[in-house]
């Protein structure tokens, strides 16, 4: 099956600052990709390689058309939220419709009505008038009523409450992603959609630290819960990330720790967000702050 | 979904986003010289040596009572929405910055000339003609109502349409095509002003004068030949010509102390004869060069709104 995004050696600079740094990783269909990373990491970069609007050095096909050469026509087939709240502020919710039905070839006026008659706002409302939450709401409504094959999400649902986030996700799972379509979403509340994901891209300065399935992930990374006693010993290993747990402390390890250092605690399953901080955070940090 | 569908639609986003400024602008002409019409006894001055009152209009002849209402609510409808373009220009290019509402313009499947070549036109060609032609249907609205006021409801409809209607068409289509051409010709100076606002932002203005005045008063002494001076008198005498057909004005003076019906008669063939006079102005070398100047302008538009981060 071909992959819906390629990348092979991505570079991109910003003046002398590197934005990208040699990344190559796949997206295949039906896939929800979760793009982690801290503020300035190149995420948003990232993004806005994938949908042609900025042009990186390497080997980039997204739904197998150069994003750069081809936007116009990548652009029908995916449906792209760079940042929730730049809806025109002039606009009432029923012209932004009205635009969207006569902009994309793939947008459904009906649909995106049906959905914002679930949200708390009124067709006739203004863009201006709305909170950032309301218009959160409406440009989620207008993105999923696209019927892309590609969803490309960057922080989508920053601003919203924690009902709408979860009416969100939950209008992702089952309307959205049918095992053929599927979603890059960069979000910091990793914990959140944690559950939703099947696969993760965990970017560090530019650079890709991870791009995993979670099914790998639980086979590659090991995480010991263990007794205080046991804590020398476990930091002699070399983990990762030690950190604490509700009832002790626990510490990550890439790859199976040494037999009697995993006899000195249990395994838990290592969180996203563990694994985030383990991977993203300085080195000299991660020594120095045993717990 | 062809380009048509989506050029027309960002048309349509133009108007949503302006119509009730531009409905004002479009009603305000017609509303002033209906006010205008109402006064009596107020001075006019058509001209430096004749002075019109508008009662002593009122005993003109209706054919010229008629075409004096829609000259001038024209010109004033020209002026009015020259002033409101150029007041706007500046700020055009960079007006989704200030709301970030540009990343979401460039999230849709939208050509980057498609986007700029949308608020370009509707802008630059089709607010003016809109204004302009409201204007001119209103002009016979306030004529009517003039005409009816001084000299009772069947006087408009004895008025010697033969001879009216293919002026006031005329006249019109005169109109339009030299909006058309006003714009070309102006193209450089607008569309590199737009470029430069999207470039420098509030800078744009200050540099472009700046730019104008060093090129006009420095760079053309140290040239062997001058060339910004010349540039800007032509584009600025054949741009006024093709907006103001500063020839047709001395019709009313005809109108007034000649014969008038020989007068009204010729009109139309006046008309034609400046309709070919400021094509053939069009087809000339300084013509071209005025295009290319507006080419590179909307270049630099479409590359700006290309690299916006």
């Amino acid at each position: 099956m071909q992959a819906l995004i390629e990348a092979r050696g991505l570079h991109l600079h910003y003046g002398r600052k590197k934005a990208l740094d040699d990344l190559s990783f796949a997206v295949q269909p039906g896939r929800v990709v979760g793009l982690l990373g801290h503020n300035g990491a190149g995420k948003t970069t990232l993004m806005k390689a994938l949908v042609g609007l900025h042009a990186a050095e390497g080997t980039l096909s997204v739904l197998g058309r150069n994003p750069c050469r081809d936007r116009v026509a990548l652009l029908e087939h995916l449906a792209y939220i760079p940042d929730v709240a730049v809806l025109p502020r002039w606009a009432r919710v029923s012209q932004l419709v009205t635009l969207m039905a006569g902009l994309h070839p793939k947008f459904s006026a009906d649909r995106a009505r049906a959905l914002i008659r679930r949200t708390s706002v009124g067709l006739d409302d203004t863009v201006k008038h709305l909170s950032k939450g309301m218009v959160v709401q409406v440009h989620l409504a207008l993105v999923a009523a696209i019927d892309a094959r590609l969803m490309i999400l960057d922080e989508p649902t920053l601003g919203l409450d924690v009902l709408s986030r979860k009416a969100f996700y939950e209008m992702l799972v089952d309307e959205w992603c049918d095992g053929e379509r599927s979603v890059v979403i960069s979000t910091h509340q990793v914990e959140e959609i944690e559950n939703l994901l099947s696969d993760v891209l965990m970017l560090n300065e530019g650079r890709l630290v991870l791009s995993l399935s979670l099914e790998d992930i639980d086979r590659r990374f090991v995480a010991l819960g263990h007794d205080p006693a046991a804590a020398d010993a476990i930091a002699a290993a070399h983990p990762l990330l030690r950190y604490r747990v509700q009832g002790g402390s626990a510490a990550l390890f890439d790859g199976a720790p040494p037999p009697e250092v995993a006899a000195l605690g249990r395994r838990l399953r290592p969180s996203l967000v563990d694994l985030f901080v383990a991977l993203t955070r300085r080195p000299e940090i991660n020594r120095t702050q045993g717990l | 979904m062809d380009r048509f569908t989506r050029f027309h639609t960002l048309l349509l986003r133009e108007w949503m986003q302006h119509r009730t400024g531009w409905l004002v602008l479009m009603a305000l002409p017609t509303l002033l010289m209906l006010g205008l019409s109402l006064l009596d006894g107020q001075g006019l001055a058509v001209d430096g040596d004749n002075e019109v009152h508008i009662g002593q209009l009122s005993q003109q002849p209706l054919v010229l009572q008629t075409l004096g209402w829609s000259v001038a609510t024209a010109g004033l409808a020209l002026l009015l929405v020259g002033l409101t373009v150029l007041a706007q220009l500046p700020g055009l290019a960079r007006r989704d910055h200030q709301d970030r509402s540009i990343e979401f313009w460039r999230s849709l499947p939208i050509s980057h000339v498609q986007g700029s070549g949308a608020t370009v036109l509707m802008h630059l060609l089709l607010l003016p003609a809109a204004v302009v032609t409201a204007a001119l249907l209103g002009a016979q609205l306030v004529a009517l109502l003039f005409i009816v006021l001084h000299h009772g409801p069947l006087a408009w409809l004895q008025q010697p349409w033969g001879l009216l209607l293919p002026s006031l068409l005329l006249g019109a289509l005169r109109l339009w095509l030299g909006l058309l051409l006003g714009v070309l010709w102006l193209s450089p100076l607008l569309l590199l002003t737009m470029a430069a606002s999207a470039w420098l932002k509030r800078w744009a203005v200050p540099v472009v004068v700046a730019a104008s005045m060093l090129g006009t008063f420095w760079l053309d002494k140290r040239l062997p030949v001058p060339l910004v001076g010349p540039a800007f008198r032509r584009i600025g005498t054949e741009a006024l010509y093709a907006l103001l057909a500063p020839d047709l004005f001395d019709g009313p003076r005809r109108l007034m102390q000649g014969d008038m019906l020989t007068a009204v008669q010729g009109l139309p063939g006046a008309l034609i004869q400046d309709i070919l006079r400021v094509l053939a102005s069009a087809a000339t070398p300084a013509f071209l060069v005025a295009l290319a100047g507006g080419a590179l302008g909307f270049a630099l538009l479409v590359l700006r709104r290309q690299r916006t981060e």
